[in-house]
């Protein structure tokens, strides 16, 4: 696992992280989402170690990341591209071998990685000759033909269509299952949502929230629609096991229950109900307006 | 049918590489491959056991899908009596497989769950470096503008040659030309009798004077005292169409050591200006647009990440000086080899000082200019670095020209001949007109050779500040985490006693790690990379607390090291 400390960095009066704190878990995808400007490429940037901290440290498997110790981090910046006029094989196997991986090892990763995002008809063609997508599934395996301990990617699912998403979160979650920690920094809250198992929220710097998606999603809100509202409101506030009773609008009132079968049975007790619905807001609905 | 056993056999050694399965023989499986296995219930169960205790020290990911692969077997294993017998009875009476022909299908279990292999070396300065220079050449070489100047190269050298054929053949058509002392009269006859144009010189001054003119070929000199041979004079190689006339043949006295002609030599310096040009704009375009291609596209990013910067920085350097090599080498050789062979020896030997001068000279100068480019290409802002790019620019081509429009005589062009830049084309024109000491050459190199690594210095420290904003790498190299895990986890499944023996071999690769990790700022020989391949994962296999230990030993060495640095 690789643990942030209360990471700090700040240029002038402006602060761009404040101690930032969370934890990727090894085997699981770690999404790291915020707005615009919330440091988010500072932080990766900061876990590669091509900016350094003002304060805090960062830990992999207890041990505190020194010089150098990146080696085999896998990382993908924001804003990529690769060689343009380089084969894809090459690009991959050359930047494979930086990580220290044999040739060898290098063009089988390569071969495996490109087979499994589909490209294996591509390999030996320049990659200018390459769609946008099929460039987006190449950083990716290049980013993971060294079979890194550590993943990082930034903007993640930046160029990537429909079907090449499936591919590469796919392949993202192969290698978080080999036992490795996924960190992918995004500003897409859906797919952050829908592929990520822990998620880190950052406003201006800050963590605002964090933790697995089921926990940031929180218990289902309950929706009823009724005539009478205000009677609505104050039989459900009634009732034990119901809180959080706010009416919406004209006709609906919100609420949260301990479990679905308390709600339904408040629900049943009120008069004039024309709807009643579980609604569970995601993610970006709960947190992207407030930061 | 032979089918090969899915269960992991505590006979199966460990794989050499942390979870690769490249370098596993068929004997590694674990059953002998001849014995027509046929599963029974006992047999998975022994299996499923052995999966539960190989998942136990694995992850938590590892572990679910090994218990999901043990569910599936024991489903699977329900239905399997009946099916065995089923399909005894239908293999009854066919033939075993043989060895030879049986499928070697790598054991899923074993198999890593992204189906990447790990094999590692590590990766020092030096490798870093290589790497880059490597891939910087060879994309350099695969470029139109490398070929095209390659071709120039040897059409214009190939041209020269063969015009100064040409001309040679043209002047050596006319009749031989000798002045004789004091013939008068008898000039007409010595014509007729030699076949060669005799020209009356009063004394043997004046004949000397024709010979330095090049109003003469050669000229016949008698001894004053009439006692010895007579001697032929000229002036900087021998008159071959002479002296074939002269019954016995003879050699003439030579006035001039054998430096390279005037004729010859200011044309093949303008032609060593355009080489210089072309190789060092060529290769220098090339590693400019890759450095700033790489900025844009956040390549820099991922490799600093990876490697020292400063490797990398030196890597670009080092590509492209191997192809300034390559383009004059070939130059070069095509040259001598094409003066030699049209019978120009003595000029190709008269030409070699310079020539050689002038490619070590020229090597430096184009390692001054490539770090320049680099650091060009760190500058922040469009404008600065059209500015530092002009600059680098007339900086190159006006000490290309310069010597040459200088001359190869005078305190200018000595000045000129041992300053970096002006150096290549200034040494070389100083030496073909036979004005260089022996040492002078040295002394351009070494001036060249200091400014060259004062320049390459600056260079890297600014993309090194250019790539990294306050962080900082070394060459040190800890790999852990998943590697350790798996070798950990395949370790936790041994028998207790082979444990022990395992923790004790691994302590002590632990402690060969490290001493490679002590190193690894300096990893230079094949050696350790070799030694490193598995020295890390196996160290990481040992127990955690004594790798932790040695680890923040290492890492306390590393940080005396770097104090010390």
């Amino acid at each position: 696992m690789l643990t942030l400390k209360e990471v700090s960095l700040r240029k002038g009066k402006r602060t761009y992280l404040d101690e930032v704190s969370f934890t990727a878990e090894t085997g699981r995808i770690t999404a790291i989402v915020g707005t615009r400007s919330a440091g988010r490429t500072e932080l990766v940037r900061i876990i590669m170690g091509l900016i350094a901290a003002d304060e805090g440290t960062i830990e992999l498997e207890d041990f505190e990341l020194d010089f150098g110790d990146r080696q085999n981090f896998g990382y993908l910046p924001a804003e990529r591209g690769g060689y343009p006029n380089m084969r894809v094989l090459d690009q991959i196997v050359y930047l494979a071998r930086l990580h220290g991986i044999t040739l060898g090892a290098a063009e089988r990763n390569a071969l495996t990685l490109l087979g499994h995002l589909e490209l294996a008809d591509r390999g030996y063609a320049p990659l200018k000759n390459l769609s946008g997508a099929e460039i987006a599934r190449v950083d990716i395996a290049a980013t993971l033909a060294a079979d890194p301990d550590v993943v990082v990617i930034d903007d993640a699912f930046a160029g990537l269509d429909a079907a090449s998403l499936r591919l590469v979160t796919s392949l993202l979650r192969a290698h978080a299952s080999s036992g490795v920690p996924v960190i992918l920094a995004t500003d897409d809250w859906e797919a952050a949502q829908t592929f990520a198992d822990d998620v880190v929220i950052l406003g201006q710097g800050k963590v605002t929230a964090k933790g697995s998606v089921e926990k940031l999603l929180g218990d289902p809100h309950y929706r009823v629609e009724t005539t009478d509202t205000e009677a609505a409101a104050s039989a459900l506030k009634s009732r034990t096991g119901i809180s959080d009773v706010k009416t919406a609008g004209r006709e609906r009132v919100s609420f949260r229950a301990n479990d679905a079968r308390s709600a339904a049975a408040a629900v049943a007790e009120l008069k004039n109900v024309k709807n009643f619905e579980s609604v569970r807001p995601t993610l970006a609905e709960q947190y992207k307006e407030a930061l | 049918m032979a089918r090969k056993d899915n269960g992991a056999n505590d006979e199966s050694p460990e794989p050499l590489v942390s979870k690769g399965t490249a370098g596993e023989g068929i004997d590694d499986l674990g059953v002998p491959v001849d014995d027509d296995v046929i599963e029974d219930e006992a047999t998975t169960d022994e299996a499923e056991s052995d999966d539960e205790a190989t998942a136990t020290g694995a992850t938590k990911g590892s572990a679910a899908s090994a218990k999901k692969k043990s569910a599936a077997k024991s489903a699977a294993a329900k239905g399997s009596v009946a099916k065995d017998t089923d399909e005894s009875d239908a293999t009854d009476g066919l033939d075993d497989v043989p060895f030879e022909l049986a499928e070697d299908t790598p054991d899923p279990d074993e198999l890593p769950e992204t189906g990447l292999v790990s094999e590692f070396v590590d990766v020092g300065n030096r490798q870093a470096a290589w790497l880059v220079s490597n891939r910087e050449s060879t994309t350099a070489m695969r470029s139109p503008y490398f070929l095209v100047t390659a071709a120039v190269i040897i059409l214009g050298v190939l041209a020269a040659i063969i015009s100064g054929i040409v001309a040679d053949v043209q002047k050596d058509s006319g009749t031989p030309t000798m002045a004789m002392v004091g013939v008068g009269e008898q000039a007409a006859m010595y014509e007729q009798q030699l076949g060669v144009k005799i020209t009356d010189a009063k004394d043997a001054p004046a004949a000397e004077k024709l010979v330095r003119e090049g109003k003469v070929d050669a000229a016949f000199i008698q001894d004053p005292s009439g006692q010895g041979q007579p001697t032929i004079i000229a002036l900087d190689k021998q008159p071959d169409a002479l002296l074939e006339k002269l019954a016995p043949k003879t050699e003439a006295t030579l006035l001039e050591t054998p430096a390279v002609d005037g004729a010859v030599a200011t044309p093949l310096l303008w032609g060593m200006v355009a080489l210089s040009l072309l190789v060092v704009a060529t290769l220098g375009t090339a590693l400019y647009q890759n450095l700033r291609l790489e900025k844009r596209n956040r390549i820099t990013e991922i490799i600093a990440a990876t490697i020292p910067p400063r490797a990398s920085a030196s890597g670009r350097i080092t590509g492209m000086l191997t192809l300034v090599i390559v383009h004059l080498v070939v130059a070069a050789v095509i040259t001598e080899l094409g003066l030699s062979l049209s019978g120009k020896t003595s000029l190709a030997f008269a030409m070699l000082p310079g020539l050689g001068w002038f490619a070590l000279a020229l090597l430096l100068t184009a390692w001054s200019v490539f770090a320049l480019l680099v650091w060009a290409s760190t500058v922040v802002g469009s404008k600065a670095r059209a500015t530092f790019l002009t600059i680098i620019g007339v900086i190159t081509v006006a000490g290309f020209f310069a010597p040459v429009l200088i001359g190869s005589t005078g305190t200018v062009a000595k000045v000129l001949s041992w300053t970096p830049f002006t150096s290549p084309l200034g040494i070389a024109g100083r030496s073909f007109a036979g004005q260089t000491e022996w040492w002078e050459g040295l002394v351009a190199a070494g001036i060249a050779l200091v400014l060259a690594v004062i320049l390459h210095a600056l260079a890297s420290g600014a993309y090194v500040r250019s790539v990294l904003s306050g962080g900082g790498r070394g060459g040190k190299t800890v790999k852990m985490s998943k590697r350790a895990q798996k070798v950990g986890a395949a370790t936790s499944a041994k028998g207790s006693a082979k444990s022990d023996s395992a923790a004790d071999d691994s302590d002590s690769d632990a402690d060969d790690a490290d001493a490679d990790d002590a190193d690894s700022d300096d990893v230079d020989s094949d050696e350790d990379a070799n030694s490193a391949v598995d020295g890390k994962s196996k160290a990481a296999s040992a127990k955690k607390s004594n790798v932790k230990a040695k680890d923040e030993e290492d890492a306390k060495s590393a940080d005396d090291s770097r104090d010390d640095k």
